[in-house]
């Protein structure tokens, strides 16, 4: 083909003869581009886009449409993964297509349609708005509680200079409406009480706790000051450290009385004893770099309390000298009438600003945002209900891994099998009575690896069995040589015939069990039939297992082994012959 | 001004009042060798109020750890700036030890251990607290060798 990127598809009503099939079959115009997606939409796959959050593409990889290339895990188990105790799923340790294949099997089980990834797309559009509202909320309650504050010390001033109230209500209720207040301000006329000493009562409170918080501020600067020293001293020996300077000071001390301050005999040699444990003591300590941690942090701390303070001991100050100025004014001349009707107007300027910012829309943008978001979810949860599907097929699968698990030939120490499985992660592992979890890699010996393998297999496809048109997955399963466990592929089966006595023989095992081993193969294929024959009974459709290997001409219970190779020997010829 | 503060000070922090300090924590020490050397701790330690504080409430129970724990920040209190109060106090610690071993109240033995003679009562009621926080000094001491102490509590050099 010189369009090597393309595939042939053809819709046939009946299958030709594939002995027929010749190059002039395939024709050119059959050849499409669009292979994959066309293929995947006869297996009823027509979800195409399944990202769960659109705004999340911007740091990520548009998610892949499913394709029914994700089948495969479920469809094959190739020579090298029937028996391995590393991978349960075809191309699993690519990370990405495990991934795919795990957060597809919600398609491919058909629990989900297109809606569904819609749905979820607006939902998390949804909450975002949510949360970007809510941060703007929040951003307006921090304005309205400064305003608070800002009209509470504009009342106050108002009080301390009139003498009286200028609104019963505090800062808040007048906030919530202030253009009802603007009105009941206009209305109202100053009224101002000439013999109040409200304004010096209000200034000796002040000066006191402006005294409180400076002597405050002094044992934190003291505590600074100590913290401060030890930093700087242990600052001093890392240095001094660094620098491996190993000198003594020498501390002269002549021990004088202390009552007449001569030089006293009799404690000369205690001094000098003295002298030299100095010395011993601060040799000892420098052999040790051990410090303390650092005060740094504590010292940034205090520094923080000392600026708060010094935030707060300038407010004071500013109230203090708004009410001196009111004395000072006075002296001025400027009528307590005058300057009551400023600090009233400042008030009114206050709330006419806020007049034309208020935005009552955000609550109710809110509102209906949260009504959204329980929409999408009431609706993913009654058309979906994704979370309890999973539940109920997981218990599903591990209650038929325990009916399928019974048959086959676990080793003793996993009897009786419990094995489960994991709709999450797509782990397996076996569950002891006590609770703890046995995983498939540290189970050992091929045949648990071989039986774990195919209970999930045969459990997975009997729940897409029990799907039934739902399913998209057909239930086809693939398996390329089971009995490598019994008879291994190392050994080379050149023969014409089946004989599991050769092949033993090859072996060279002197130990040989051979009864056993056949009578453990024929169990596979017995159980393999019961399964297909069980599985319709119970769902209505029969599952199709196709299986090559050497085991040959077996002694089957309830069927007979010729119907089943129904003539396909190939022991003497390739698949392209 | 100045001169009036001097004296206060000097009424306050003299080796006469202060000494007895000195002996209550050594009567209460086990002895160890070269604990002399833990005499230049007792006072900054002592006199220091937050530290003072935890000293005299501390139990049988209690410990270096205890005292300074790295976890704790309320306690790291304790030890902010001592290394420069251990340098302040060291002049006067050496008078206080050197005036008890001329009276008699104090012994120096051969290995610079302690012996405690004769006890002094302490005099000064601004000092009971401290005097107090220095018998139990002992209770955060405990029978720690005097290097492991200074490392504990940070103090780097004398």
């Amino acid at each position: 083909m010189e369009d090597s990127t393309k595939i042939f598809l053809k819709e046939e009503q009946q299958l030709p003869d594939i002995e027929f099939l010749n190059k002039e079959y395939f024709e050119s115009k059959y050849f499409t581009s669009d292979f994959n997606v066309n293929l995947g939409h006869y297996f009823g796959l027509d979800i195409n886009d399944i990202d769960e959050d659109k705004e999340v593409l911007q740091y990520t990889r548009k998610k892949g449409r499913p394709s029914i290339r994700n089948f495969i895990p479920y469809l094959l188990q190739h020579q090298n993964l029937i028996a391995n105790k590393h991978s349960l799923f075809y191309r699993f340790d690519q990370k990405e297509r495990r991934e795919q294949t795990i957060d597809q099997f919600k398609i491919f089980a058909g629990f989900v349609t297109q809606e569904y990834y819609i749905l979820k797309q607006n939902l998390a559009d949804s909450e975002r708005k949510l949360k970007k509202f809510e941060k703007e909320q929040e951003s307006i309650n921090y304005q309205r509680d400064f305003n608070a504050r800002r009209l509470n010390i504009l009342l106050e001033e108002y009080e301390t200079i009139s003498g009286t109230k200028l609104l019963e209500e505090n800062a808040t209720i007048i906030l919530s409406n202030p253009a009802n207040y603007l009105d009941k301000l206009d209305a109202k006329s100053i009224l101002i009480k000439e013999d109040s000493d409200n304004s010096i009562e209000k200034l000796l409170l002040l000066k006191e706790e402006y005294n409180k918080l400076l002597s405050e501020k002094r044992k934190l600067v003291y505590k600074y000051r100590n913290i401060d020293s030890s930093t700087k001293y242990a600052k001093q020996y890392k240095e001094e450290l660094a620098n491996n300077k190993n000198t003594i000071k020498a501390i002269i001390h002549s021990s004088k009385c202390p009552f007449c301050n001569e030089k006293s005999k009799s404690t000369m040699s205690e001094a000098n004893q003295l002298e030299e444990a100095i010395n011993w003591l601060n040799d000892e300590l420098k052999k040790s770099p051990y410090l303390l941690d650092s005060f740094e942090s504590d010292k940034n701390e205090v520094k923080r309390k000392i600026a708060e303070i010094d935030n707060n001991l300038k407010n004071k100050k500013k109230e203090m000298e708004t009410l001196e100025k009111i004395t000072e004014n006075l002296a001025k001349n400027k009528s307590l009438n005058e300057q009551t009707l400023k600090a009233k107007l400042k008030i009114e300027n206050l709330l006419e600003s806020l007049l034309n910012k208020r935005d009552n829309s955000l609550e109710k943008d809110i509102k209906e945002v949260k009504k959204d978001i329980k929409g999408f979810k009431t609706s993913l949860k009654s058309k979906f209900d994704i979370d309890k599907k999973i539940q109920e097929t997981e218990t599903y699968i591990n209650n038929e891994m325990k009916e399928i698990g019974k048959n086959f030939y676990f080793e003793k120490s996993y009897k009786p099998i419990n094995l489960r499985f994991s709709l999450d992660s797509f782990d397996l592992w076996h569950e002891k009575e006590d609770g703890s979890k046995v995983y498939l890699r540290s189970m050992g010996s091929g045949a648990n690896w071989l039986y774990s393998h195919l209970t999930l297999f045969l459990a997975i496809h009997k729940f897409f069995s029990l799907r039934g048109r739902d399913s998209l997955v057909p239930q086809i399963l693939f398996l390329d040589q089971p009995t490598q466990v019994y008879f291994p592929t190392t050994i080379k089966d050149n023969e014409d015939e089946f004989s599991a006595q050769k092949i033993e023989e090859k072996k060279g095992d002197v130990n040989s069990n051979l009864d056993e081993d056949m009578e453990a193969v024929t169990n596979i294929f017995n159980q393999f039939v019961s399964y297909c024959k069980n599985t319709q009974k119970e769902t209505g459709i029969e599952p199709q297992i196709i299986i090559i290997d050497h085991a040959d001409h077996l002694d089957l219970e309830n069927e007979d082994f010729e119907n089943l190779v129904n003539g396909r020997r190939w022991r003497n010829r390739g698949f392209i012959n | 001004m100045s001169k009036y503060v001097d004296s206060i000070h000097k009424i306050n922090n003299n080796i006469f009042v202060l000494t007895p300090l000195f002996l209550v924590f050594y009567k209460n020490l086990k002895p160890t060798s070269k604990n002399l050397l833990l005499s230049y701790l007792v006072l900054p330690l002592i006199l220091y109020k937050t530290s003072q504080k935890k000293i005299k409430t501390s139990k049988k129970t209690s410990s270096i750890f205890s005292f300074l724990d790295s976890n704790k920040k309320e306690k790291r209190e304790n030890v902010y700036g001592l290394q420069k109060r251990v340098q302040e106090y060291k002049e006067i610690t050496n008078q206080c030890i050197l005036y008890a071993i001329e009276n008699k109240w104090l012994k120096l033995e051969d290995d610079l251990s302690i012996v405690v003679i004769e006890e002094q009562e302490n005099n000064m009621v601004s000092l009971s607290d401290a005097f107090k926080a220095s018998s139990k000094l002992c209770n955060i001491f405990k029978e720690l060798d005097v290097i492991s102490i200074y490392r504990q509590l940070g103090v780097k050099e004398l």
